[in-house]
């Protein structure tokens, strides 16, 4: 019986009874207590406000989408270009660097938004609050991809690189063929939390006015008042896009696995 | 190979790893450096490699004499096969990938051309089997012959191979010395760095003593081992016998 409940030893395989078991268990113990929560509420759920705002909660969805794909895209690009700036020895690159990854991760995002917004874009002349929206994500998510991908660069051990200099591999090719294959290996899990991240981080892009997913549906609960029908649905459209992330990342994991 | 140095010295976080290092070799094939640990022996190996910039001297090596700029260090690095203590594979790429990408990558020998060369390498060294595997999955051994085959699959001018074996057990260490000694049988010019004496003794055609940062003694095989003329050799030998 034990064999149901517990893992084998020694991180062995999980047999799929036991594993399965206990999925069902824990599923059925988190709808237990969501039930048991609703059930005291005694509150009447009526779904159908969401079909009544169906078309601006879609078209909200879809830019949401938009955001993060490409904010996702340039995060990992600006994350990239700055780790190799830190890594740089031209002191300029490399303090310009340091500067724009503890600035980022020492305010608060909200800060950034409207501090970007209100000051910089306007001195700019920017009004597309879109691409702005999709720019700062991207400044914000890439500070902290830099740190990680910096990590991975740290990871590697001093003498693959004294070994890449005796074979005369470039700079270019030790990177691109040697460095970030082991790298992008190495920091997926960690990247995929952050990428994951990002996606959520998008919904405080309505505060710059963005009709993004988040104040799609916010508006349309200002009407309706519906707010446990609307959380619901907004958690639901959030864990679709962010789910396939993280599998896409364990697929990843898996494929690129070599032992070390 | 000709090999003259002349005053090489290096410092190291203030410590000095070379101290006027000055010798003069002629007509060479398989010149051995044995030494007490720390006394400059590999980093010596690794200025030869052109993997270090001394700070004063001059190296002239078959009639060449090493210019320390990274420009032209990278393409004399590109005639020179190093083979290192802890082998140094990409563990992301298998033996055959290990051997065949610094051809296509660095020497731009097509493909199928590397790929000839790698495999026949490998058959060679009795390797052939491990082609697909990755380092991970070869004992110490085999991922230091692979690394051999890698540093000799680009033609190499001179073998640099810095205490090939110290990270192996004896076993392991008799299947890489068999393999150092035909290459050198087969003519190929290299020099080791090593602490098995026996092996010394056998396939050295000079053998450098190196202590200090200096060559405190060297000369032909037979009558450096058998009648070391300085105190130190013959403490070093007494200890290490």
């Amino acid at each position: 019986m034990s064999h149901f409940l517990i893992a084998p030893p020694d991180k062995k395989k999980i047999p799929a009874a036991a594993r399965w078991f206990n999925i069902l268990l824990v599923a059925a113990f988190i709808i237990a207590i969501g039930w048991f929560a609703v059930a005291r509420l005694n509150y009447q759920f009526d779904w159908s406000v969401l079909w009544r705002f169906r078309v601006k909660i879609l078209r909200g969805y879809g830019m949401t989408f938009v955001i993060s794909v490409t904010s996702l895209v340039l995060s990992l690009l600006i994350g990239t270009i700055s780790a190799l700036a830190l890594e740089s020895r031209i002191l300029f690159f490399k303090y310009l660097a340091r500067a724009y990854v503890e600035g980022i991760r020492s305010t608060p995002f909200l800060v950034q938004i409207n501090f970007f917004y209100f000051i910089i874009a306007t001195a700019l002349g920017m009004n597309n609050k879109y691409l702005l929206g999709i720019l700062i994500l991207s400044i914000f998510t890439g500070a902290y991809v830099t740190e990680i991908i910096r990590g991975g660069l740290l990871s590697i051990p001093e003498s693959q690189w004294m070994t890449i200099r005796s074979l005369s591999f470039s700079q270019a090719q030790a990177y691109r063929f040697i460095i970030f294959p082991q790298v992008f290996r190495r920091i997926l899990p960690a990247l995929a939390g952050q990428l994951s991240s990002l996606v959520k981080d998008s919904s405080l892009l309505s505060v710059i006015a963005v009709s993004e997913l988040t104040k799609s549906v916010l508006e349309a609960d200002a009407i309706t008042f519906r707010t446990f029908e609307n959380l619901t649905f907004l958690a639901v459209g959030y864990m679709v896009i962010t789910i396939p992330i993280s599998l896409l990342s364990k697929y990843l994991e898996r494929k690129y696995y070599y032992e070390s | 190979m000709n090999l003259d140095v002349h005053d090489l010295t290096m410092t190291y976080d203030g410590q000095d790893a070379l101290d006027g290092l000055s010798v003069s070799l002629r007509d060479v094939q398989s010149l051995v450096i044995i030494g007490p640990s720390g006394g400059g022996k590999s980093t010596f190996l690794r200025v030869l490699a052109g993997l270090e910039t001394p700070a004063r001297g001059a190296v002239t090596f078959n009639g060449i004499r090493m210019v320390f700029e990274e420009k032209w260090l990278r393409e004399y690095r590109k005639q020179i096969g190093v083979v290192f203590q802890a082998y140094n594979l990409f563990p992301h790429w298998t033996s055959l990938q290990n051997i065949v990408m610094p051809l296509v990558k660095v020497h731009a020998v097509p493909h199928k051309t590397a790929e000839d060369t790698a495999l026949a390498l490998m058959e060679r060294f009795g390797l052939a089997e491990h082609a697909h595997k990755t380092p991970a999955q070869l004992s110490g051994g085999q991922q230091q012959r692979i690394a051999i085959a890698r540093a000799m699959a680009i033609n190499p001018n001179l073998l640099l191979l810095d205490e090939p074996t110290s990270a192996l057990d004896p076993q392991l260490t008799r299947e890489v010395l068999d393999m150092i000694l035909e290459l050198k049988n087969s003519g190929t010019n290299l020099i080791l760095v090593t602490h098995e004496m026996a092996f010394a003794r056998g396939a050295a055609d000079h053998v450098l003593f190196i202590g200090e940062g200096k060559v405190i003694e060297h000369g032909r095989s037979l009558p450096f081992f058998r009648q070391p003329s300085t105190p130190a050799l013959r403490d070093f030998l007494q200890h290490t016998e």
